[in-house]
């Protein structure tokens, strides 16, 4: 992955934060995931113009307190397989586009 | 069974489920008897139709059911079809197309695919649960074939009032979501009452040893209702709807994991 | 027999809940109760097998949880032998009549024997490292679970028998069995 790696929320995805799991549903296929806590933290910061290395140092190494290279790496896994099914778009560019999500409790 | 000249008079049946009464023309007269004796107690007269379909009889043998369901919307007008039959349906004219031989299970399929898109535009679905209507209220008791649908149904004390014990009609109105009657039956092959009330509680269902209830989490509560929720139409807007609508149902109406022993003493816990 | 395995809330390490030195048979059924009356429970660990998500001498909170709710990713806690085990779940069980979990620690190479759901104590929601709260990482980097929903089951069933209906060149009558 490039040094400069910027990832967005699909269009084609609805998603809700369901108690503490975060739900998303890929339209049309109607796939249903659920994300783990890592790739949630990943998933809500992927404003399109945040850098991964930025979420991942700010986000995910203060929340887990785990070593940033161990976490990026994950983190780029996490990406490439969510980007492989089309919640997230990654790029070397930022974006304004990504698409909101509703943080509802029950 | 052959078409009948154009001589005939076109006959017209209105089938009212969830309060969406859905109009039917055909040019045979012994279909039309057909459909009004099948869905007794959802035939109206009188009513007007929010939607109209001509229904085009084709002979027995020249449509066979197979495969998936196909529902697809272009330039803002649905196609759906199966082997057994094709449909076309223009919302913004409330009109519509239905070619099929002279069965009952066709339209019964067309008649559920409609009913998910209109409930899907008001944050409604249709569901795999059977329901009854007790004390006024609504339950629903969702689950996969043979987890107890329609144990939970035939289980009833003589005060509830059956709904369905196979596809539930779930309606979100201002007040919060109704459950409505349907014609949809399943082993208890009995239509429900056409008739609706507030929707109290869903019950997931497990079969078991004994009977509990049980809380469920926000996220299981919605996995659960995503799986048994009636979505046909490969469309993006409609998916996001019935998700949407999902979450909001789970948010807003308490969702129990029932365990139950087949005994008519489980409903003594439903409340 | 389960592995000798790290990760352990051994004989004596209970100092949170002021215990000292008893017993493990002792502790583990304290441990029970305290989670089922409680809530919450906390605890210290020790072991590496649950690195980077569990570090020796954080402190575990525990919540109680229906097996139900259990999923894949998730960390609990259960009774083995007299041990308390803090174990990250693998699979779950489809047999509502026996259910089971199954569990493994991060770094270990095989999973542990099979739990069934009267021994799942709790499980783990947040840990305490050098006086800051931190989140369980979960063991992959998988992003999570995907699950295609089945979602036109009726219909199938509906057009199987209309096939087989057609077939007979039956038409509808009232002595039929009928499927809605």
């Amino acid at each position: 992955m490039s040094e400069k790696c910027y990832v967005a929320r699909s269009s084609k995805i609805a998603a809700r934060m369901m108690g503490d799991e975060m739900m998303i549903m890929l339209a049309p296929e109607s796939t249903l995931f659920t994300l783990n806590e890592v790739a949630s933290v990943i998933f809500k910061a992927a404003d399109g113009a945040t850098p991964l290395d930025e979420i991942v140092a700010e986000r995910v190494c203060s929340e887990f307190d785990v070593e940033f290279e161990a976490a990026l790496k994950d983190a780029e896994h996490m990406v490439k397989e969510l980007a492989g099914h089309g919640v997230l778009i990654v790029s070397d560019k930022p974006t304004t586009q990504s698409r909101a999500f509703a943080q509802v409790a029950r | 069974m052959a078409s009948l000249t154009t001589v005939s008079a076109a006959a017209d049946v209105v089938i009212d489920i969830g309060g969406f009464p859905i109009g039917l023309s055909t040019d045979d007269p012994a279909f039309v008897e057909m459909l009004k004796e099948r869905y007794a107690g959802f035939v109206t007269s009188g009513t007007h139709a929010q939607i109209e379909f001509d229904v085009v009889l084709a002979p027995a043998d020249s449509m066979l059911g197979n495969g998936d369901v196909r529902v697809e919307r272009e330039a803002g007008q649905w196609s759906m079809g199966r082997g057994d039959f094709e449909a076309d349906w223009n919302p913004g004219a409330a009109r519509g197309v239905i070619r099929q031989s002279a069965n009952p299970y066709s339209l019964n399929s067309v008649l559920r695919i409609v009913h998910t898109l209109l409930l899907a535009e008001q944050g409604g679905f249709l569901v795999h649960a059977s329901s009854a209507v007790r004390n006024g209220r609504a339950f629903l008791f969702a689950g996969v074939s043979g987890a107890g649908k329609t144990t939970m149904a035939r289980l009833a004390p003589p005060d509830a009032t059956l709904l369905t014990d196979e596809i539930s009609y779930v309606s979100r109105q201002e007040d919060g979501y109704h459950a409505y009657g349907t014609p949809f039956a399943g082993d208890l092959g009995r239509l429900g009452e056409n008739m609706r009330a507030p929707l109290a509680a869903l019950y997931l269902l497990t079969k078991g040893t004994e009977n509990k209830v049980e809380p469920v989490s926000a996220s299981e509560a919605s996995r659960a209702l995503l799986e048994n929720i009636l979505c046909f139409a490969q469309d993006s807007e409609v998916v996001r709807s019935i998700f949407e609508a999902a979450c909001d149902f789970v948010c807003r109406v308490p969702i129990r994991r029932l365990t139950f022993a087949p005994d008519a003493r489980v409903w003594e816990m439903i409340s | 027999m389960p592995p000798r395995t790290e990760g352990l809330l051994a004989q004596g390490h209970l100092a949170m809940s002021g215990l000292g030195q008893i017993s493990s048979v002792t502790a583990c059924r304290l441990v029970a109760e305290s989670v089922r009356k409680c809530g919450e429970i906390r605890l210290r660990a020790v072991g590496t097998s649950m690195v980077p998500a569990i570090h020796p001498g954080d402190v575990l909170s525990i919540q109680p949880i229906n097996l139900e709710e259990v999923s894949r990713g998730d960390v609990v806690v259960y009774a083995r032998e007299q041990v308390l085990i803090v174990h990250r779940v693998v699979q779950t069980s489809d047999d509502s009549s026996e259910p089971y979990l199954v569990t493994r620690g991060d770094r270990l190479r095989r999973d542990d024997a099979p739990i069934p759901a009267g021994e799942v104590l709790g499980r783990v929601v947040s840990i305490e490292r050098k006086n800051r709260r931190v989140r369980v990482y979960p063991f992959s980097n998988r992003a999570g679970q995907a699950l295609r929903l089945v979602l036109r089951r009726s219909e199938r069933a509906t057009s199987l028998f209309l096939r087989a209906n057609a077939l007979w060149n039956g038409l509808f009558s009232k002595g039929s069995v009928w499927q809605a």
